[in-house]
This record gives C-alpha cells, structure tokens and sequence, in this order.
C-alpha cells in the first residue's frame, strides 16, 4: 500500500508540472497589463485595461469577432448535425470519416493562402463574408466531431419506439433525439465560438478591411510591438476562452450522468 | 376467442451476410392471441418482431395485418405498439409525457389525452406518478410505463421483445402475471419474443418455437410440453430427457415397439416413418419416470444406476445412468433412493414415451 501511496505522490507532483508549464506562459502578460507605462508615478493600475474601449479600430474589431463568431457557432452545428446525420445512415466508411477530418490536419496558411486563392477566382472580395466562410470551414470539422460522439451515445432505439408511436422520421427526430443530443449541439456551438473567436492566420488571409480582435493583436504587435494594451487585451481573451469552457462543462457532465443513469 | 386472423406470415425471409434470421417463414395469429416466439439468441425471433414491426424489411415474402400487405408501410403507419427489452422510455419526458406520447402524435384532444393516460397509468399499476421523471423510475416501473405507452394507442397488435429480460427474478414473475392479466383485459393481441420457456409456458397462448429462422413448432403450451416434435424441441423445455432408441418393427396402428437400453417398449407412434433398425430419439419428461418403490407400478421398468441426487426444493432430481452409458433425470416431489452408485429401476408409462422427427 505505501508503494500506492508514493506512486500517487510521483503522479500528483508530474501533474503539478505539467499544469504550471502549461500555464505559466499566461500569468506574465496579464501582470505586465497592469504595469504603468514607464515614468509615471505609482505602480500599478486598470489604465491598460481603460484605454482599449478608448481605440475604435479595436472596438470595431471586438464587434467584428463577436459577430462573426456568433454566425459561425450559429451556422456550424447545425450542418454538422447533418453532416454526422448522414456518416451515421449511409454507414459511412472510415475513408468519408477521414476525409470530414483531414482539414483540421492541413495547415492553416496552407488553407487560408488556398481559401483566398479560391475567393479572388470567384471575384468575391474580401469581406465579413470571406471571414465568416473561412471560420466555418475551420469550426465544422470540430462541430462534426463533437456532434458525432455525442450522436454515438444515443441509442436509436429511441427512435424505433417513436416510429411505433406512430411519428415520422422528422417528427420522431425533432421530439426524441435532438432533445437527447442538444448538450452535444450546445457544446459543439460554444467550441465553435471559441474557435471563431481565437481564428488567426486563415482569418488574416481574407480580412481585406475588416479587423477580428486577432488580426488586430497580431497587426499592432508587428507594428508597434508589445504593450500594456497587448498584454491587458491577450488577458481579456484568456479569461473569456476559460469563461466559456467552463460554460460547455457542466452542459458535458449532465450528458453524461444521463447516459449512466439510463 | 373468434378465429379472425389478426396477423400473417407468409413465406417470411431474411438474411444478414451468411446468418439466417427467417427461412420461409408462415404463420397466423389470431385476434386477441397471447402468441410467443420462443428460441434460444440467433434463433431469429427478434428480427422476426422487427420484420412485423416495419423496422427490418425480409428479403422475400409478405406480412399481413388485417389482412393487409405491409410491404412499403413504415413502422408509423402500422398501427402496432412495442415494448422493448431495454424500455426505451423518453429519458426528457415525464411518466405522463411518456404515456401521452402516440396520442399527441395523433392529435387527440388535450382532455381525451389527460383521462386516456390517467386510464393507463391505473391499469399499470402507476397512478399518481404521472409527473415524475422517468429516469429516477425502477426498471420494473420503466417497463411499465413503456407498456402503457404502447396501449395507449389502443394497437392492433402489441409486439414485446423480450421485455422482462432485463428485470431480476422476483420482478420478472409479479410481471409475467401482471402482463397476462393486462392482456386480457384489454383483448390486445400479444406477440411476445423470449428465449425463457417458463415465460413463454406461463403466458402464451400458442408458442412458435424458432430455431435458427425456422419455426420447428408451434402450438398450445400444453401440447408443446407434453408431444415435442423435434430434439431441439424437447431440449428446450427443462424436464426433458432425450433418448436414443432402436426401432424394432415398422408402426403399427398406431404402435411401435422400441429397444431402449436393452428393453423392449411399446410406445405411440409418431409421424416419423422409418423401419426396423432405425436409430431413433424418443424424449420422457422426467416427473413421467418412478424411481425406487414407485417404479413397481410402472408397466415398463429399466435398470440403471443412481448417479446423483439433486435436491431442487419442491422436487428432487435422480440422475441414472442407463446400462448403454445414457444419462436421465427422474423427477419426484421427495427423496425416492439415496445411495448414489446403486442400482435402481426406473419405471414409466409407455404412453408417456414421445417419438421425435429428429
């Protein structure tokens, strides 16, 4: 039993490491947010955190990023329900489950340059719509995925006693299984949200005018290089990426319990 | 009982790859039947219910409800309810919810829902419960409301597939009587799949024995206990000892006379033809066979050597060993010998011997 015991303690220490080096990255630029620029009395101060409702281009790029975030967690889930729909009745083979898969493994310059290539082809101009295809391109396989284990842990035979109820395909759908899979939507919406919300390098690609909070990190950081604003700002989006996890949480476990309990 | 067939079978085929769920399957049930698909797992008869159901289409052949071809009328438009061995009971909805469920899919009024479903709920034991959460119910109430669920719409045929598989014990008996006491109350026609032949005897009505896709037989539980047909038939049935037998004439009026571990008995022929010298199996339910004193009475009477003694609370079981190696199991409500490794005789009725076709 002591054996169990120090082996716990081993465990327990690694995994203390391995939290701190996975982020202690983040702890420096949220307390150098709160450092005063260098001549000014006092030490510390929200000042950073003030200015930046204080800039239009970043309050125009906020609206931007949240609109086309919401679009995007809006539009995605449901086409990827159709999408794990259809692996789940056509049977699909592993190959059609790869190929859904593979954008997620094609780098993002490589996707983004070829999206813009395809745009200017088009004759679409860079635009929010540009933006908004992109972000959906990139959050579906996500979304698919998602949707697909929560799809797996539904049991069709919901459906079967519905269809014996006497209800359609669509009827017994809308009234059995998407209330049963809506944690798994939900969730595949929030991640879609921040994956919309934290999109960069694809983003920059097809931007034209348009600024997202990214765009506008990563332009002012080559330009002016790294500030208090910076740093106060790369907070901000830490804490609302860690808000909205926590928000899917409690939305995972409760699917969860259910399945347990059934 | 009137005879009006309810449900047909004709010529039922299906296939999975290699596996024979159906193999050219007929039968008919008649209306307010309690009827059973009995067989052990892969015997086919859950498919067989899905086949009926609409959810699996055969291969080749015809379902009729009513007389009608169900050949492309998906499972919402058959009319037919189903309880399902793992319930399948709306874990978002409520008792009542669950109940109301083919009512508001049929747009009845909210009123007519409400007192249908009050109805129900009574019938299966469950009044007062209609707002709680399904999920925090007992399998055994589980089963209950799916039930209600299903009679709801007043079906033309209840399928029930296995439905108290997934219950213990002593809940699956209070439900085997609660199930036949709701069936003849409301004059539902069952058809019920199990692989227990205490279930199917207790409940049935006819009982269809499948084995691998083909109905080997089917008739009244009584019938099937006492005459079956085959050995597969027998085996099923706990009880059933299955000989083998040498015929030693041709049948004769009805009789025939079989060597039997070295003796000769004169049994009831069957349907199976055959002539002398032919190797036989003959099965005799093991409460037909007298051990130690008792078997002085029997007409027929054969050594053999007490193998065993099982004490199985309301009976004992002997275990002998005939003198050609030959294992049975005499059955007698007390103790008849006790010396395991003497020799006894076991006496029987040759009437009680059933030939079998295989």
């Amino acid at each position: 039993m002591r054996g169990g015991r120090a082996l716990g303690t081993l465990a327990w220490s690694y995994l203390a490491l391995t939290l701190s080096f996975l982020y202690l990255p983040l702890f420096p630029p949220f307390v150098f947010s709160l450092a005063l620029p260098a001549g000014e009395p006092g030490g510390l101060g929200l000042r950073a955190y003030l200015e930046l409702w204080r800039n239009p281009v970043l309050t125009g790029a906020i609206q931007t990023s949240l609109l086309v975030g919401l679009l995007t967690s809006v539009l995605t889930p449901p086409l990827a329900l159709l999408a794990a729909m259809s692996v789940r009745e056509l049977r699909a083979p592993r190959a059609v489950l790869l190929l859904l898969l593979m954008p997620l493994f094609i780098p993002g310059i490589s996707m983004g340059l070829a999206d813009a290539f395809l745009f200017r082809l088009l004759g679409i101009p860079p635009s929010l719509l540009t933006i908004l295809i992109v972000h959906l391109l990139w959050a579906l396989p996500f979304a698919f995925l998602i949707i697909l284990t929560a799809m797996a842990g539904f049991d069709p035979v919901y459906l079967e006693a519905a269809y014996l109820h006497g209800a359609g395909r669509l009827r017994a759908f809308f009234d059995v299984e998407l209330p049963l899979i809506a944690p798994g939507i939900s969730g595949a919406a929030t991640f879609t949200f921040i994956l919309s919300l934290n999109e960069t390098v694809r983003t920059g690609l097809v931007q034209g005018p348009w600024n997202t909070v990214q765009t506008y990190v990563w332009s002012t950081y080559l330009q002016v290089g790294l500030s208090p604003t910076i740093y106060a700002l790369m907070s901000l989006l830490i804490a609302l990426t860690v808000i909205l996890i926590l928000v899917i949480r409690p939305l995972l476990t409760r699917r969860s319990q259910r399945t347990a309990s059934v | 009982m009137n005879n009006t067939p309810i449900l047909q079978l004709e010529g039922v085929s299906k296939r999975f790859g290699r596996i024979v769920a159906a193999d050219d399957l007929d039968l008919t049930v008649i209306r307010g039947e309690f009827f059973t698909f009995l067989g052990p797992s892969g015997s086919g008869k859950s498919t067989l219910l899905r086949i009926i159901a609409g959810l699996e289409r055969p291969d080749a052949g015809r379902v009729r409800i009513h007389g009608k071809d169900m050949a492309g009328v998906p499972p919402w438009q058959r009319g037919l309810g189903m309880v399902f061995q793992q319930y399948a009971v709306f874990p978002h909805m409520t008792v009542a919810q669950n109940v109301a469920y083919g009512l508001r899919v049929r747009r009845l009024p909210r009123e007519q829902i409400r007192r249908r479903v009050r109805e129900l709920l009574a019938l299966v034991g469950l009044a007062g419960k209609e707002e709680m959460n399904v999920t925090v119910l007992s399998g055994g109430e589980q089963q209950r409301v799916a039930l209600a669920r299903s009679l709801a719409i007043e079906p033309a045929l209840l399928l029930l597939d296995e439905p108290l598989g997934a219950l213990d014990e002593k809940i699956r008996r209070e439900m085997q009587t609660e199930l036949k006491h709701i069936q003849r109350k409301t004059g539902t026609t069952f058809v019920y799949v199990t692989h227990d032949q205490e279930e199917a005897l207790t409940m049935s009505d006819r009982i269809a024995v499948l084995h691998v896709g083909v109905l080997v037989q089917c008739d009244t539980p009584e019938t099937l206990f006492r005459q079956p047909r085959t050995r597969f038939v027998a085996g099923f049935f706990r009880g059933c000892n299955v000989l083998e037998a040498t015929m030693t004439t041709a049948p004769a009026a009805d009789r025939i006379n079989l060597h039997i571990a070295g003796q000769v008995v004169a049994a009831r022929a069957s349907s199976a033809t055959g002539g002398i010298g032919r190797r036989i199996a003959v099965a005799v339910r093991a409460e037909d066979l007298r051990v130690g004193r008792a078997a002085n009475e029997a007409s027929v009477t054969i050594e053999a050597t007490l193998a065993d003694v099982i004490y199985r609370g309301t009976n004992v079981d002997h275990v002998l060993e005939l003198a050609d190696g030959q294992r049975l199991v005499a059955t007698s409500v007390k103790r008849e010998v006790d010396e395991v490794g003497r020799t006894v005789r076991v006496g029987f009725d040759p009437a009680s011997v059933v030939m079998l076709e295989d």
